[in-house]
């Protein structure tokens, strides 16, 4: 599949997903859109540090909660559109990224993921017992967001800007890809050594990448406030980070049309799971399992694997799969 | 009066610290053999309540016997997951870190699976404790109190240690573990069936966490999410410096009474993420652990 | 156009009890090869990984083009015109061949070009794989552009290697063992292109090698180290002729297997 052919494709399914979705579907469907699409910016955030960078961080859903609650109370404070105050949301929580790369790059693996791990856990403690803030333990109920027009009250007024969002974000991952910071990244997981004599400074890189991760996750609670009209800190927990950690695993680490399968699967798979909910654990973990143990790069890594192989039999074509081409 | 709040912490902290020690010793176990972090350590001393509570429910054996059935069958879990799943993510993927997230992303699925078995079970959907193992009539050690069974709990975990210790020190198998952990190509070329060992490993640890379950069972509520204590066990293992077993035993006990002092000093809700905050601090002073040795020199 | 002037100030290593390098001096010229040979454990590496500023000397000084090193931070030096190879190949095993180059070329490319707009990212990326490209050509590596460089030979790595280090268009370059695993006739090729580096272009640079073969084909003088310390220094000839290198290294053949 050439260039051309391949940009047709994605903007011929982007018009299916922008169009079909609203006027089709239900309004539950778009509820699920509506949180695919922010679970796909959670979990390319998550990528982008665990995935690129190699830094096994899991501090994410402290972010998230954090972009959620600022973005929220901004709102109810001032009653701004979501252009700003999804901003304001993603900026706290990239601070709040870069204030733990400081001490987060001196640890390693082990270390720095049970630090970080730790931290998410303080985070969602402090979430439900801050009541003055973040309502604790009942809660934060949102107000309706402000679009600079008037205000979304549903699932359906919210989509556009979520898929407007959602679109923006993978746009500039796509950039970071093909750009130098987004190979100092990937050099520093493979060869620290190599990165720091070709000039990359390792905690400089890890640093950055740790804030474009909090960013991310800061996007992607700004999304939620588009279309939950309430956040309870039992969202903010472990069982999220698990979640979202499957969806880039199962997925496929480190490609981003990898982890948007990661996402969509997971994500739909509640609705497979109907009736079946109580077996939903065991499955979950079966599956994970799975995926780990026969496809190691995820689901997308089997379907390249699958590609190149078929490429192998034409001496004439040129692989498609060359990240370092220009767009 | 704050002394009655020390000796209390200090007398109820050595128990649970007891177990939480059991439990960080099982994770730095796996650690040293195998690289590999496990998070499913909570799920399986969970498991091994549940087996506990069953056998004891439907067959009225005593605990002599309800011990070591759990032992085993968390030490047949153990060898199988390794020897299905672990084996089989190290040989498909190229070596490097992503082999590691691999795994330790599976001990995730593993906790999964192994709470998906137990919640569907009739028996889970209330909460349930074990029965005593014996008198619960209280001890006192001056001001403070403590149960007749949180010494036995307090005994047979420490017998445990030393039992263990015994083990890695005095026994061929012992010695065959640690040269396997140390260096696993050397011990390989001694003739030491490396693969094997690694399994045992991994029995032996979950055989440990059994023993560790069915001692907290009877303290804390059991529910198919009592495994979120794990994180007290990697508190503990990380005061210790994660490799250090005498140092993880002193972290076990400190948590113990660290979690229980400030549950009486400052707030039961306070004491939830304690762990996480005694984590976090350890970290960010000294990377490595208290009981860690120097931070690594880069060796290029 | 400013010449490349290279010395180390009588330096000291120290790693707590153990003395790794005591009181070395020497210096190399622009467009010069200069060898640093020595039994194993003499100090080689050791040097080299100051000089790349891995390593921060116990005492001494560390000029490069008048200006001193110390106060640099590793993941300056490649900004500064010095590159290096390592021992062990450290390539980024993950990446593409064309993509380890542009990692070596991290230091020329402008900084935060991600965050350009979009025609100047694109044009900086373009010039840059356009260099890489040539770079990769030069060396026989342009058919593997898009390979793993895990999927190479050992050989072509030790390539890839090399040019990672000569992407940062450097005015030093130091060689770890370039010629460690390699077949005669690549070695042989190897001899031409370090010549070449350094007559056409000027470039300077300190190897640290084993294979004679090499060390006695391309440097123009060697330093020869023994426990830490310098034992003899000067051309290949003299080298050769030295009773105390002869005693404490060389021994009967002049051409060890790699």
């Amino acid at each position: 599949m050439g260039n051309l052919t391949r940009n047709l494709t994605l903007a011929a399914a982007f018009v299916v997903v922008a169009t079909a979705v609203p006027t089709l579907g239900s309004i539950y469907i778009v509820f699920m859109a509506n949180m695919i699409l922010m679970y796909v910016v959670l979990a390319i955030g998550l990528d982008i540090l665990l995935g690129r960078a190699g830094q096994f961080a899991f501090a994410h859903t402290a972010f998230f909660g954090i972009g959620i609650y600022v973005t929220s109370l901004v709102n109810i404070a001032t009653g701004m559109p979501f252009y700003l105050t999804i901003p304001i949301g993603a900026c706290v929580a990239g601070l709040v990224g870069a204030l733990i790369a400081l001490p987060a790059t001196r640890l390693k693996h082990l270390y720095l993921g049970l630090a970080t791990f730790a931290f998410a856990e303080v985070a969602q403690w402090v979430f439900n017992n801050w009541d003055e803030v973040t309502g604790g333990a009942n809660g934060l109920r949102f107000q309706p967001s402000q679009t600079g027009f008037g205000e979304i009250t549903n699932d359906l007024e919210a989509y556009p800007f979520v898929l407007a969002i959602a679109v923006f974000m993978i746009w500039i991952t796509r950039n970071l890809e093909l750009s130098k910071l987004g190979r100092s990244m990937e050099a520093i997981k493979e060869s620290e050594h190599a990165a720091t004599a070709s000039g990359i400074s390792v905690n400089r890189t890890k640093a950055i990448a740790f804030t474009i991760s909090a960013v991310y996750a800061g996007v992607a609670g700004g999304m939620f406030t588009l279309f939950q009209s309430y956040v309870h800190p039992d969202v903010l927990g472990f069982d999220t980070l698990v979640l979202v950690l499957s969806m880039i695993v199962i997925g496929g680490i480190g490609t981003l049309p990898g982890v948007i399968v990661g996402v969509v699967l997971l994500g739909l798979l509640p609705e497979v799971m109907r009736g079946l909910e109580t077996y939903q654990e065991f499955i979950y973990g079966i599956i994970l399992i799975g995926v780990l143990m026969f496809m190691p790069r995820g689901i997308w890594g089997r379907i390249m694997s699958f590609r190149e192989s078929m490429n192998a039999e034409k001496p004439e074509a040129k692989s498609t799969a060359s990240p370092g081409e220009a767009p | 009066m704050w002394e009655i709040y020390l000796l209390q912490g200090l007398a109820g902290g050595l128990v649970t610290g007891s177990i939480y020690a059991l439990i960080a010793l099982s994770l730095v176990i796996i650690y040293k053999s195998t690289q590999v972090i496990n998070f499913a350590g909570g799920e399986i001393v969970m498991i091994a309540s549940y087996v506990a509570l069953f056998i004891l429910l439907y067959t009225g054996m005593s605990y002599w016997v309800v011990v070591p059935l759990c032992a085993i069958s968390t030490f047949i879990i153990g060898i199988s997951f390794e020897r299905v799943v672990l084996t089989r993510i190290q040989g498909r993927q190229a070596p490097g870190q992503s082999v590691l997230v691999a795994m330790v992303i599976a001990t995730v699925g593993l906790s999964y699976i192994l709470k998906g078995i137990i919640r569907p079970i009739p028996y889970a959907d209330e909460v349930r404790t074990l029965p005593p193992m014996m008198a619960i009539d209280p001890v006192f050690i001056g001001p403070a109190v403590i149960s007749r069974q949180d010494i036995a709990i307090f005994g047979i975990a420490v017998f445990s240690m030393i039992a263990l210790f015994v083990f890695f020190q005095f026994t061929p198998l012992g010695r065959a573990l640690r040269a396997t952990a140390d260096n696993a190509r050397a011990a390989a070329l001694v003739g030491i069936p490396v693969a094997r060992m690694r399994a045992l490993v991994w029995g032996l640890a979950c055989g440990l966490s059994a023993i560790a379950g069915i001692l907290i069972a009877p303290k804390i509520l059991m529910t198919p999410d009592m495994g979120g204590l794990i994180i007290l066990a990697f508190a503990a293992a990380i005061i210790g410096g994660f490799t250090n077993f005498p140092g993880v035993i002193v972290g076990g006990f400190a948590l113990g009474i660290i979690e229980n002092i400030v549950g009486l000093t400052i707030s039961s809700n306070a004491i939830s993420v304690t762990p996480f905050i005694v984590i976090i601090l350890v970290l960010l002073v000294r990377p490595q652990g208290l009981f860690g040795g120097p931070s690594e020199v880069k060796k290029v | 156009m400013t010449s490349p002037f290279f010395k180390l100030d009588n330096i000291d290593v120290k790693f707590g009890g153990l003395h790794a390098v005591q009181g070395l001096s020497l210096s190399a010229e622009a467009g010069k090869i200069h060898a640093l040979i020595g039994p194993n454990g003499a100090g080689k590496s050791t040097t080299l990984n100051c000089i790349s500023r891995f390593y921060t000397p116990t005492s001494g000084d560390i000029e490069f083009e008048g200006k001193s090193l110390l106060k640099t931070p590793a993941h300056a030096i490649s900004g500064l015109g010095i590159a290096r190879t390592f021992q062990n190949i450290e390539l980024c095993m993950q990446m593409t061949a064309l993509e380890n180059v542009l990692v070596g070329m991290s230091a020329v490319i402008p900084k935060y070009s991600a965050f350009f707009p979009g025609k100047r990212r694109r044009e900086i990326e373009a010039n840059a794989i356009e260099e890489a490209e040539a770079l990769l050509e030069s060396f026989g590596l342009l058919s593997e552009r898009d390979s793993l460089a895990e999927s190479l030979d050992y050989g072509r790595q030790k390539l890839l290697d090399l040019a990672r280090a000569l992407a940062s268009r450097p005015r030093l370059l130091l060689l770890d063992e370039p010629a460690a695993g390699l077949r005669n006739q690549d070695i042989a090729a190897l001899n031409t292109l370090l010549k070449q580096l350094a007559s056409e272009r000027g470039i300077t640079i300190i190897l640290i090698e084993h294979v004679m073969q090499l060390v006695m084909g391309v440097a123009d003088s060697i330093t020869v180290l023994n426990f830490g310390q310098k034992i003899a220094e000067g051309t290949p000839a003299e080298i050769r002729a030295n009773e105390d290198v002869i005693e404490a290294y060389l021994g009967k053949g002049d051409h060890a297997p790699g």
